[in-house]
C-alpha cells in the first residue's frame, strides 16, 4: 500500500492504517526524540504517541488536505512544534493532548488546570455512555459527518431517527457532566 | 439543552453560516444570556468530545506499544538514557560501557553509511529556527509601534506567519537599512519554519549575495532548504563546505554520510 493510500485510509478513520504508521515509524522517531531532547525512553514514547494522535486528529478533521510530504516528516514536525509550545510555556511540562486542545481564553495556570479538569470530566462521562451514543457522537462531532452519512454507516432507518438519537445522547452527556461537576464541588 | 439550540450550535460550529448569519448569531449570544450559557456548555462538550476520543486513541496506542518488542536503541541514544538513569555507576562499568558503545556505534555508523536517508526527513531532523539573540523586546520607548520589534516578538513566540509578514513589510525601508540583512536572515528562518523552503531558498541566496556576516549560518539553512526541496546535489555542495566550519562540521558530516 502506498503512503498516499495509507493516508487516505487514516483520513477515513481507519485505525489499522494508523497502527501501521505507528509501527513503521516507531523505532526511528523514538530514537530521534530521545537523542534530540535528551529525555527518557518512556517520555519519548509518550511524546511519539501524542504526535500519532495529533496526526490522526488532523487527518480525520481535514486539517491535512493532501499529503505532499512523507508521514514521517509530518510526525517529526508535530514533535518539534510540541516542544516549541512547551518552551513557550516557560519550561512547564507539556500537557500533551489537553495542551493541544487549549482553550484560547485559558491563559494562566489556574484556568489551564480547570480546563484540563473539565476535559477529564467529559472524557469520564463519555466512557459511561452507551456504544450507540459513543459511535454517533464520534461520527457527528469528531469526524464531522452529516446525518445522512451517519444514517448509512450506522444502519438507522432515516436521518430523523439518527437526529433524535443525537439530541438524546447530547442531553445524556450534558447531564452526566453536570452531575460529575456537582459531585466535585461538594 | 433544547434541540433547536443543538442544531443552531452544530451549524455555527460547522462553519456553514454566511458572514451575516454568523454576525447575527454572535449578536444574539450577547443579548440572550440563556442562549449564551447553553452555547458555553455546548462548546465545552465539543472540546471534551475531541479530548475524549484522542485520549481513548492514546490509550489504544499505549496498549499496542506494550504488546510490541522493546525498541532497539541506537548507541548514542543508549548513552543518553544511561546517563540519565545510572549517572553514578562505577568507573569500570563506565569504561566497559564506552567500549561497547564505541563498538556498536562503529557498526551502526557503517550501516547508516550504507543506507541513504530521505532528504525531507533529514531536513525535519536537523532544522531548528535560528534563535533570535539580536533583537530583544526592549528597544527604546516605542516598543509597541516599532514594526521590527513586533516582527521579532512574533518570531520569538513561534508565530512565523506573522513574523514573515512583519519582516516583508519593512524590508528595504530606509529606516531599517542597517538591519536589512538581519531581517532577510530571520525571514528565511521563519519561512523554513513554515515549510516554505522555495521562498527560503530565494531569501538565503539573496542574503548570501549581499552579506559578509553569518555566512556559515545562512549556508546551513540554505542547505536544509535544498534538502527539503529534494535538491540533493545543491545541498551536498554546501554541506561539504560546512564540514570545515567548527559550528556545523558534525551535523554537516552526519547528513552527508546519510545521503550517500
Amino acid at each position: 500500500m502506498s503512503e498516499q493510500e495509507i493516508f487516505e485510509n487514516i483520513q477515513a478513520g481507519d485505525k489499522k492504517a494508523l497502527e501501521q504508521v505507528y509501527r513503521s515509524n516507531r523505532e526511528s522517531i523514538i530514537n530521534w526524540i530521545t537523542r534530540k531532547h535528551s529525555c527518557s525512553l518512556e517520555e519519548a514514547k509518550d511524546i511519539y504517541q501524542d504526535a500519532i494522535v495529533i496526526f490522526y486528529n488532523n487527518a480525520v478533521k481535514g486539517k491535512i488536505s493532501e499529503i505532499n510530504f512523507s508521514i514521517s516528516s509530518y510526525l517529526h514536525e508535530v514533535v518539534r512544534r510540541q516542544f516549541l509550545n512547551k518552551l513557550k510555556k516557560e519550561n512547564r511540562m507539556s500537557r500533551g493532548l489537553s495542551g493541544f486542545l487549549q482553550a484560547p481564553e485559558a491563559s494562566n495556570l489556574e484556568s489551564e488546570h480547570l480546563f484540563e479538569q473539565k476535559l477529564e470530566l467529559v472524557h469520564k462521562a463519555m466512557q459511561e455512555m452507551s456504544e450507540a451514543c459513543k459511535q454517533l457522537i464520534k461520527l457527528r462531532y469528531y469526524s464531522n459527518m452529516d446525518m445522512q452519512a451517519i444514517c448509512q454507516q450506522l444502519g438507522y432507518k432515516n436521518p430523523d431517527t439518527a437526529k433524535n438519537l443525537k439530541y438524546k445522547c447530547m442531553r445524556i452527556l450534558r447531564r452526566k457532566v453536570n452531575t460529575m461537576t456537582m459531585g466535585m464541588q461538594i | 439543552m433544547k434541540s433547536e439550540y443543538i442544531d443552531m450550535f452544530d451549524t455555527y460550529f460547522s462553519g456553514m453560516l454566511t458572514e451575516q448569519e454568523r454576525m447575527d448569531f454572535e449578536t444574539r449570544l450577547k443579548s440572550d444570556s440563556k442562549l449564551d450559557q447553553a452555547f458555553q456548555e455546548y462548546s465545552h462538550l465539543r472540546r471534551g468530545i475531541d479530548y475524549s476520543i484522542m485520549k481513548s486513541l492514546k490509550e489504544e496506542l499505549q496498549e499496542l506499544e506494550a504488546s510490541l518488542p522493546e525498541i532497539e536503541l541506537e548507541p548514542d541514544v543508549k548513552r543518553i538514557i544511561n546517563r540519565k538513569t545510572h549517572g553514578h555507576r562505577n568507573l569500570w562499568w563506565r569504561a566497559a560501557a564506552i567500549i561497547v558503545i564505541v563498538a556498536i556505534s562503529a557498526t551502526v555508523l557503517l550501516l547508516q553509511m550504507q543506507r541513504p536517508s530521505n532528504p525531507q526527513d533529514l531536513f525535519s531532523q536537523h532544522f531548528e529556527p535560528y534563535e533570535n539573540q539580536f533583537v530583544s523586546a526592549k528597544r527604546g520607548d516605542d516598543i509597541a509601534s516599532d514594526p521590527l520589534v513586533q516582527a521579532f516578538q512574533a518570531y520569538d513566540a513561534g508565530d512565523y506567519a506573522a513574523a514573515v509578514a512583519g519582516f516583508e513589510s519593512i524590508l528595504g525601508h530606509e529606516r531599517y537599512q542597517e538591519e536589512n540583512n538581519m531581517l532577510l536572515f530571520f525571514m528565511g528562518s521563519a519561512q523554513l519554519a513554515q515549510d516554505q523552503s522555495q521562498q527560503a531558498i530565494i531569501t538565503f541566496e539573496q542574503f548570501l549575495e549581499q552579506s559578509g556576516e553569518h555566512v556559515a549560518e545562512a549556508k546551513w539553512y540554505l542547505a536544509l532548504s535544498y534538502l527539503n526541496e529534494n535538491r540533493v546535489d545543491d545541498a551536498q555542495g554546501l554541506l561539504v563546505e560546512l564540514r570545515s566550519n567548527e559550528k556545523y562540521e558534525k551535523e554537516a558530516d552526519s547528513i552527508l554520510k546519510q545521503l550517500k
